[in-house]
């Protein structure tokens, strides 16, 4: 089961739906593919001036590297159509991650004045009508915008009871599996993977889901043949476009073992961004195509 | 099998590889059906002439195309003795590879089609590449081996291509050198060799640069070695 995500606009607006509907329309993510990217596409291509923020959903979520790459990539197209425009990064986190060195040279060295990142800032109330967002580092007037809520694991994981309840017995946002098998603890028969899942060091990303994804077949089809496979861990690598002219990204990279029980990252990261990475993203993401639809 | 039929065996196979080379295809392909034999292709240099070990620059990779008109490999001399070692796969089965060829056993080759999804050195573009002992990958700060940049599979030309790190999931198919009278052949591939993928994956762009997928496919007897920097456009490390 890997249903992906779902966007959580209840941590915003409690049962205001129509409020949530109207940011989410008006405001989409862009997190899950479809009309989304389009919209928000054009709206970069055709914002003409003023702020445009963009918000971090705070904890967990897919794709840890995006905001901040957006971020990047919009202040580009500023750059390249004399827009006078500002990218506003609101982060409840303290400081960029993944690949913060990256990503705030790129900040500094091409868009000085366009890219502006704020720390620590804990979305307080978000009102898309009047369009202000209220955090605890200060109220924030935009233009327009990339809203992101809280993400959660997809509706199929809900529907079948599989979400983990923290110590309290509440939901939480995640899938509750096994780390090495994704067996959901529920159901072994049902495996749990890449968004959906939780209580592991893995960053919710398509490399990932790729990776976990030819584990679970492996394990699915010893368990058909009835032998024994010991699974192996996945790995990850990211790449992350900065600069648009000329192309120019930076990357990370994570590989996993097993310690006293404990999964641990060993990870790695170039933060020099250059054209040869640039070069390299399109074909790490060619190569998964290839994989999935070749 | 008794001692004397043991000797007898063994002095006919002596005798048989005097006569002829390809008694140790055999041999090979004896391997659990890991080596197969294609056409016996010589190495030359872009003037037509003979490859010879000293027209190899060590640590410096060359590319030629075998046993199919499409399929690049890596001829790379490591600069010192590279010893035969056996490969084992997850599934269990195992073959031995034969270690370097020529006069110091360190010239090794391999298909340059990434084991993990296919990533290959091309006129353009190369991400595929071999790290020598003074240019360490940037990022996994490892030297002496073929990494692809995709995805930062790793593999150990000095181990018969087998996987260092990384998600490949099976090693690098080496390409069976023979050498005779100071020329060198290649004479099959040995291990999972990544060609139907490979075919299937690329149509549209074997058919822009043979001008058919047939002409891709098509087995040669000879493979013009270039040094890797002249044939890519751009040589991708990360």
């Amino acid at each position: 089961m890997a249903p992906g995500i779902r966007y959580n606009y209840s941590a915003w607006f409690r049962d205001y739906k129509r409020v949530a509907e109207y940011a989410r329309v008006h405001y989409p993510l862009a997190y899950v593919p479809g009309s989304e990217h389009l919209t928000l596409k054009r709206k970069i291509w055709e914002f003409e001036e003023g702020d445009f923020v963009i918000t971090v959903p705070p904890g967990a979520f897919r794709c840890p590297p995006a905001p901040y790459e957006r971020a990047a990539m919009i202040a580009y197209v500023f750059k390249k159509n004399n827009v006078n425009g500002r990218v506003i990064i609101l982060d409840p986190k303290g400081d960029i991650a993944p690949k913060g060195p990256g990503f705030r040279a790129a900040y500094e060295q091409l868009y000085l004045g366009i890219v502006e990142y704020v720390p620590n800032a804990v979305i307080k109330e978000v009102d898309p009508v009047n369009k202000i967002i209220k955090t605890t580092a200060g109220d924030f007037k935009f233009v327009d915008a990339n809203l992101s809520p809280p993400h959660q694991a997809g509706s199929l994981v809900w529907m079948a009871d599989l979400i983990a309840k923290d110590k309290d017995g509440k939901p939480t946002r995640w899938a509750d599996q096994d780390p090495i098998t994704f067996q959901a603890k529920a159901d072994p028969h049902v495996f749990l993977l890449e968004d959906v899942i939780s209580g592991v060091p893995y960053p919710k990303s398509g490399h990932m889901a790729n990776s976990q994804g030819k584990i679970v077949a492996k394990i699915i089809a010893s368990r058909i043949k009835g032998k024994e496979y010991k699974p192996t861990l996945p790995d990850n690598v990211c790449y992350s476009m900065v600069n648009g002219d000329p192309q120019e990204a930076i990357v990370v990279s994570a590989t996993y073992e097993l310690k006293d029980g404990k999964i641990e990252p060993r990870t790695r990261v170039i933060n020099e961004r250059s054209k040869a990475l640039a070069e390299a993203t399109y074909e790490w993401a060619k190569a998964l195509y290839r994989d999935m639809f070749a | 099998m008794d001692r004397r039929d043991f000797l007898k065996a063994c002095s006919t196979v002596a005798i048989a590889s005097m006569l002829d080379p390809s008694v140790f295809s055999n041999m090979l392909s004896a391997q659990e059906g890991m080596f197969k034999a294609y056409k016996k292709a010589l190495l030359v240099k872009e003037d037509g002439s003979p490859l010879r070990e000293e027209d190899l620059k060590p640590h410096n990779a060359y590319i030629f195309f075998y046993p199919y008109a499409s399929t690049p490999c890596y001829l790379i001399d490591l600069g010192e003795e590279v010893e035969p070692v056996d490969v084992k796969l997850k599934d269990g089965r195992t073959y031995r590879w034969q270690g370097g060829v020529g006069s110091k056993k360190s010239i090794v080759a391999y298909s340059a089609i990434c084991a993990h999804q296919w990533s290959y050195p091309t006129k353009q573009y190369s991400f595929i590449n071999y790290y020598p002992p003074d240019k360490p990958s940037e990022i996994t700060k490892k030297s002496g081996v073929i990494q692809c940049c995709a995805h930062l599979g790793l593999y150990d030309p000095k181990e018969g291509g087998k996987v260092v790190d990384g998600p490949p999931e099976v090693p690098l198919a080496s390409v069976v050198i023979q050498e005779e009278g100071g020329k060198f052949y290649a004479i099959g591939i040995l291990g999972v060799d990544q060609f139907n993928r490979f075919f299937d994956t690329y149509r549209r762009e074997l058919r822009e640069a043979y001008g058919s997928t047939a002409k891709a496919r098509q087995l040669v007897d000879k493979c013009v070695v270039v040094e890797v920097s002249k044939y890519v456009g751009q040589v991708i490390h990360c």
